[in-house]
């Protein structure tokens, strides 16, 4: 027998949820519009609007920020070659080196061996510091006279004198490149960590028991079991990575819009120089790219895919 | 041998007494003097609002007036700016007397006006690329720069 009225009496009943629910949501709600998407509004506002420098209000700015004459896109002499490779290097080469790291280290962590947990502790360390703290260890470190990275490499011989590390862009950035990788390494770890443990022993041993040598075990069992755990890694370091600031800030030491600059950091270039309206119309440039390179992820990598 | 300030003597006179040395200018293509200043500012928002206007006149009066600023600036050891302050401390303050002189040919930037900070920022930026490039190249971007962000 059919019954056509049911859906008719289930509706209301849905709605009467929805509203019983509200008073619970509503904090959450609250949060999410004022933290998330009220800024964000602020910031497609701002980005039409002119600013000077010292951010005072000058009016509607229409297009002229994004491609006027001071705008975003067509200020001179800023090197948007440099700046968009840059940029893309930056989140691949850290994304993809971390991850590479971190599935070794977890292998390694989630074996059973005296001061394990010691271990695993420590490898807490560089993530619970701030970024800012340990950026700028590695800044003094290669100071050119008195650093103790720079230094080393004299006296060992590796550099017959001290480099100026932090004046070089590129130098800088490959140095940026190494720091990033080093904080991002706790929580890849970790979140592949746990990944691990959710790897039943009985499929393992079923393989070992089929002739599958430790290689084999690895990438066609455990991997494939990984692929949660690397997706929401891999998606979180995106994201993170592409708007990372402290690191290539604190160590290039070079003013102006030199070669070392990604877009991030250009943003901020932007917002000390020009003012909050074209640093705004360079942030939505800036979102929509890493919307853009998400989006490529899913597409190239598609982590979600079920596993057979 | 370095370029020198009062705030900087004030210190090695305090704090190294026994060392020996002399003021002399800084050396220039056609012997002239030559001196470059430092100097702090004070920043006001203009609101157009004739009121704050007025209460900034008013506190400006007070910080600068004989009897406020003369305390003020003897605390930082440096040298005062208003022109009764000075020709007091011509008349008392020996130590410094090499940098009163100076006051009549000394150049500060020129932080009034309007296309100083966009220009500060282009030569701080591009002002290194002469290493690499022709000084006419490294003008033009400096130009560039002042006439895209004025």
């Amino acid at each position: 027998m059919s019954f056509p009225v049911a859906e008719g009496r289930t509706k209301p009943r849905r709605h009467k949820e929805v509203l019983a629910a509200l008073p619970w949501l509503a904090p959450t709600l609250v949060l999410i519009a004022g933290v998330v998407i009220y800024p964000a509004y602020l910031m497609f506002w701002t980005a039409f609007q002119k600013y000077n420098s010292y951010g005072i209000l000058q009016g509607p700015a229409g297009w002229s920020n994004f491609f006027g004459k001071g705008g975003a896109f067509t200020f001179p002499t800023v090197p948007w070659t440099s700046v968009w490779t840059n940029t893309v290097i930056w989140v691949v080469v850290v994304v993809i080196m971390t991850l590479a790291l971190s599935l070794l280290l977890a292998q390694f962590l989630s074996k059973d061996f005296p001061g394990r947990k010691a271990l695993r502790l420590l490898v807490l360390l560089p993530w619970a510091s701030s970024v800012v703290l340990t950026t700028t260890v590695f800044r003094y470190g290669l100071q050119g006279d008195v650093g103790i990275f720079n230094r080393f490499l004299v006296d060992t011989g590796i550099l017959a004198m001290p480099y100026g590390f932090t004046k070089d862009p590129t130098a800088a950035f490959w140095v940026a490149v190494f720091v990033a990788i080093y904080v991002s390494l706790p929580f890849t770890t970790y979140t592949i960590l746990a990944g691990l443990q959710s790897v039943p022993n009985d499929v393992l041993e079923a393989a070992h028991v089929d002739g599958a040598n430790a290689v084999q075990r690895y990438w066609q069992v455990v991997f494939p079991m990984l692929r949660p755990a690397i997706a929401a890694a891999t998606l979180i370091n995106i994201i993170n990575v592409f708007n990372s600031l402290p690191i290539l800030t604190i160590l290039n030491d070079n003013g102006g819009y030199h070669t070392g600059h990604t877009t991030t950091t250009l943003i901020f270039q932007f917002k000390a120089q020009l003012g909050p309206g074209v640093a705004s119309a360079l942030s939505i440039a800036n979102f929509l790219f890493c919307l853009v390179v998400v989006a490529f992820y899913f597409w190239i990598v598609k982590p979600t895919k079920e596993v057979q | 041998m370095y370029v020198t300030h009062s705030g900087l003597m004030a210190t090695t006179r305090k704090d190294f007494p026994k060392i020996k040395y002399a003021l002399s200018q800084i050396p220039s293509k056609d012997g002239s003097p030559v001196a470059f200043g430092v100097t702090d500012f004070i920043l006001a928002f203009n609101n157009q609002d004739a009121n704050r206007k007025e209460a900034t006149k008013q506190f400006l009066d007070l910080f600068y007036s004989d009897a406020m600023y003369e305390g003020w600036y003897k605390g930082t050891g440096l040298l005062p700016v208003t022109t009764s302050m000075i020709t007091a401390a011509k008349a008392s303050d020996a130590d410094n007397k090499d940098f009163y002189d100076s006051l009549s040919y000394v150049k500060f930037n020129p932080v009034s006006d309007p296309k100083w900070d966009a220009l500060k920022n282009a030569l701080q930026g591009t002002a290194g690329t002469i290493q690499k490039d022709t000084p006419e190249n490294v003008l033009k971007a400096i130009q560039a720069q002042l006439d895209a962000a004025s």
